[in-house]
């Protein structure tokens, strides 16, 4: 008998499950990562019935934690019961067996087969002729699964004509299909548009409604306020609190996820010129970004702050030409630049490091002095032709100023550690001569050493008149380093504050939105 | 449940729409194709417009399309096989050899050969899936050796087979139609269906278009690509056993270049080459425009090196085509 059915449910789930059973529990659950403690004595439950968020900042072990559960990650010490009963899960399919389902950010949806094959994948009924599919059953089964959560998908499309949003639905369609028992989605909304959210928060409601525990992780306290019963706040691999969500403020949710350090900035104030070397002007890209305007001036360190999918990256690529805006306009040194592209950004001495490092930031078997001059070749050449003089100057030049640990100019970037690959990714940069950087999620993968590095490296390089556009999604970091703070939710600029105007609370709390945020 | 919160989510149907659209426009496009070449070789060739002819037509090509159906399957499985020709010359020179040299029988020399010919591609396609060798490499190293073996065994002179009853297979014809015509159409009967209402057909598109999403759901992608590669080893040695019947003899320079007429039928078909896509009826229709083309070409006295130029520009627009109606539909 399906669980889902047998449990029924007569509510929408509005109503915290209070008498039901808890489904999973860890306990004392510790985890430990060369260098880092991820989970420290995790205890951890929630009920049939129950959706609970899951929030903290990055690396509070949150991400750990859903991988203990799903079977991706093995615990060094602590338990996991299902139902009461001691489990233990080797590989993610064991937690599948057990009724744990987990929708990751990155989908496993094959494009060429049918909605209906996708929803069923690995399940596929045998018809009478030995090795043939039961069409049939197939789509019988399907169709019931969608009517399970009251959801009409097209089942006989292929799945890679659809969208993000439905292909979210399928893998949800296909944890009723498993029998899942409790659902894990991971940020499940970053890349949906409003409406596409809705519906998916409608279909998760149903899913509680009917027996099913869910584990929603998180930051936008508008969803989280409208579907969760609770709320967990993890912070450096220990869980903090477990709180109802309808009683708490998002400010105090972002006190339990900063806890008391953090109060103090630590690199003085500084007043930057006056002088606007960047203005971007309403920029809009369909349901990704709505109107953004802002002004970066000369040397100055300025921070966009924003959730995952809250627009981030997406500006950058507007202005570096690499997206397309439906409209709005960006101008360097008070010019409009017609149709930006790479090249020509480049040539107005702008430089971009991306998020994916390793995927588009260098090239990984190439030397560390050819990819510090991987930008600007025409510094280091003459009619085509390297100078490999010239070359070696640049780097060596370079790995003192920016104290790259490189054994010498010649070794494979792919050899160097986080840290020191993301300053050679900056001083590609340097090299070409750009007079501003965009930055996007600089120290993402990098140790808290190199960490600090890259902020002194940040600050000198904007002392020296670098204007430079920061991007992170570690609010505790753009506080400390920049000089104003944009804050972004859903597309919109909500937050643009000097940073002596600014807490670090009120910038996270405004990029989580929700309620009770503007009573500062 | 109020029907204010039964969201439909179909009002995206006008993306796919596009999407289903696009599918038929390309097997339409490919069809329209093959209808425009016919007319033009109608109207302009010598003797094109005969029903001895489209025989001839698809006689020329029955070889190829024989392995063409299980090149597909490979190929929506995001894998591929270069080692076609010469594991068909090597079937045809073992099948001489265990019928001349140690005087087997033809059915159980047939049988044996077919056993070898499958046998070797499971032991690719288990190189391949457990060692995690690129498929290209696999079967490049295959290529090379099993045509060296051919040559060595046979001092690279043809050994000829001297069996009346034999040749029906492949030069005998029933009611008209050539045997080889008829083993590939019933084949591709078969292979439609592997390829569209079983288990391990659909699990194929699963594992050549999301392999860790099929791993996840319990599909042993392994075992399925082990398999593919006995099927396409399988047909490869069919065709070898065909192509000795017709030429009366085990040959081991036979069937050069093969290879990439298959792929090329089955690339042309609009199959796509990074796996999770395809269809048997395209490679059908890729099959038959190829082999048109050849016929069409030498009726009209055209020179063969610009058959091999014009084949060329044939499959580089149909996969353009591809691409262009693929993109389109995504965005």
């Amino acid at each position: 008998m399906d669980p889902l059915i047998e449990q029924g449910g007569d509510g929408l789930g509005t109503r915290p499950p209070a008498e039901a059973e808890v489904f999973i529990r860890v306990e004392n659950v510790s985890k430990q990562y060369p260098g880092v403690l991820a989970l420290r004595q995790v205890d951890f439950s929630v009920k049939a019935g129950e959706v609970r968020a899951l929030l903290g900042a990055n690396g509070a072990g949150k991400s750990t934690l859903v991988k203990v559960l799903s079977g991706a990650v093995q615990p060094d010490s602590g338990s996991l019961h299902i139902n009461g009963a001691q489990v233990h899960f080797t590989n993610p399919t064991d937690a599948i067996k057990h009724g744990v389902a987990t929708v990751y950010q990155e989908l496993s949806i094959v494009p060429g087969l049918t909605v209906a094959e996708n929803i069923m994948l690995g399940q596929w009924p045998h018809g009478t002729v030995p090795g043939s599919l039961d069409r049939r059953a197939l789509f019988q089964k399907a169709r019931q699964a969608l009517k399970e959560f009251d959801l009409d998908l097209p089942l006989e499309a292929e799945a890679g004509s659809l969208t993000l949003a439905q292909w979210q639905l399928i893998e949800i369609a296909r944890a009723v299909v498993h029998q899942g028992r409790l659902l894990i989605l991971d940020e499940p909304t970053s890349s949906l548009s409003a409406r596409e959210v809705r519906l998916l928060m409608d279909r998760v409601r149903l899913l509680a409604a009917k027996g099913v525990a869910i584990i929603f992780v998180s930051h936008r306290m508008q969803e989280i306020q409208q579907i969760a019963h609770s709320i967990t706040v993890m912070r450096d691999g220990s869980v903090i609190d477990t709180v109802s969500a309808k009683s708490v403020t998002t400010h105090q949710i972002v006190e339990m996820m900063i806890g008391e350090q953090q109060r103090v900035r630590l690199s003085a104030q500084r007043t930057s010129s006056a002088e606007v070397i960047l203005s971007v002007r309403h920029l809009t890209l369909s349901s990704r970004l709505q109107d953004i305007s802002f002004d970066l001036h000369r040397g100055e360190i300025l921070g966009v702050a924003g959730l995952l999918g809250s627009g981030r990256t997406e500006i950058l690529r507007c202005i570096m030409g690499m997206i397309r805006p439906d409209s709005g306009t960006v101008a360097v040194n008070g010019t409009s630049v017609h149709r930006p592209s790479l090249g020509k950004m480049r040539r107005l001495g702008i430089g971009m490091t991306p998020e994916d490092r390793r995927g588009e930031g260098f090239v990984p078997f190439l030397s560390t002095k050819e990819n510090l001059a991987l930008a600007g070749w025409r510094y280091f050449a003459r009619g085509g032709i390297i100078s490999k003089q010239a070359l070696q100057d640049n780097a060596h030049d370079l790995i003192a100023r920016l104290s790259i640990a490189a054994a010498s100019p010649q070794v494979s970037v792919s050899t160097l550690s986080g840290g020191n690959q993301q300053k050679v990714v900056i001083g590609k940069w340097l090299s070409a001569h750009v007079h501003i950087l965009l930055l996007d999620e600089p120290t993402r993968g990098v140790d808290v050493q190199a960490k600090e590095q890259i902020y002194s490296l940040i600050q000198d390089l904007s002392m020296n008149g670098m204007s430079i556009l920061y991007i992170s999604s570690e609010m505790d970091e753009l506080w400390n380093v920049c000089d104003r703070i944009l804050t972004l939710n859903m597309g919109r600029i909500v937050g643009d504050f000097p940073i002596a105007e600014a807490t670090l609370s009120n910038v996270m709390a405004l990029a989580m939105g929700g309620m009770n945020t503007n009573e500062y | 449940m109020s029907t204010e919160t039964k969201i439909s989510v179909t009002p995206n149907t006008p993306q796919l729409l596009r999407t289903s659209a696009a599918n038929r426009i390309r097997e339409a496009g490919l069809l329209g194709a093959v209808i425009v070449v016919f007319i033009i070789f109608s109207l302009t060739a010598p003797n094109f417009f005969t029903i001895g002819n489209f025989l001839d037509v698809l006689h020329a090509v029955a070889l190829q399309g024989i392995v063409a159906w299980g090149m597909t399957l490979l190929i929506i499985g995001a894998e591929i096989d270069i080692s076609v020709g010469p594991v068909v010359a090597f079937a045809s020179v073992l099948l001489a050899i265990l019928n001349t040299q140690f005087g087997v029988p033809i059915p159980i020399a047939v049988l044996l050969v077919l056993l070898e010919g499958t046998a070797v591609g499971l032991g690719a396609g288990f190189i391949r899936a457990y060692f995690n060798v690129p498929s290209f490499i696999v079967t490049l190293a295959l290529w090379t050796s099993i045509r060296g073996l051919a040559y060595l065994m046979t001092n690279g002179l043809p050994i000829p087979i001297s069996s009346a009853s034999f040749q029906f297979w492949g030069g005998g014809s029933i009611a008209g139609i050539p045997v080889p015509v008829i083993i590939m159409l019933l084949l591709f009967g078969v292979f439609w269906f592997i390829s569209q209402r079983t288990v391990f057909g659909r699990s194929v598109f699963a594992v050549g278009g999301n392999a860790d999403a099929a791993r996840l759901s319990g599909i042993p992608v392994s075992r399925i690509r082990v398999i593919l590669f006995g099927i396409t080893g399988l047909l490869s040695t069919l065709s070898g056993i065909l192509l000795a019947s017709w030429l009366g003899s085990g040959n081991p320079g036979a069937a050069t270049g093969m290879e990439f007429d298959v792929i090329a039928a089955v690339i042309v078909g609009g199959t796509d080459l990074f796996g999770g896509r395809g269809t048997m009826f395209g490679t059908l229709l890729g099959v038959i425009l190829i082999g048109m083309l050849a016929n069409g070409l030498i009726l009209m006295g055209v020179s063969p090196y610009v058959q091999d130029i014009l084949r060329g520009v044939i499959i580089l627009v149909a996969v353009l085509i591809n691409t262009l109606v693929r993109r389109r539909s995504i965005t």
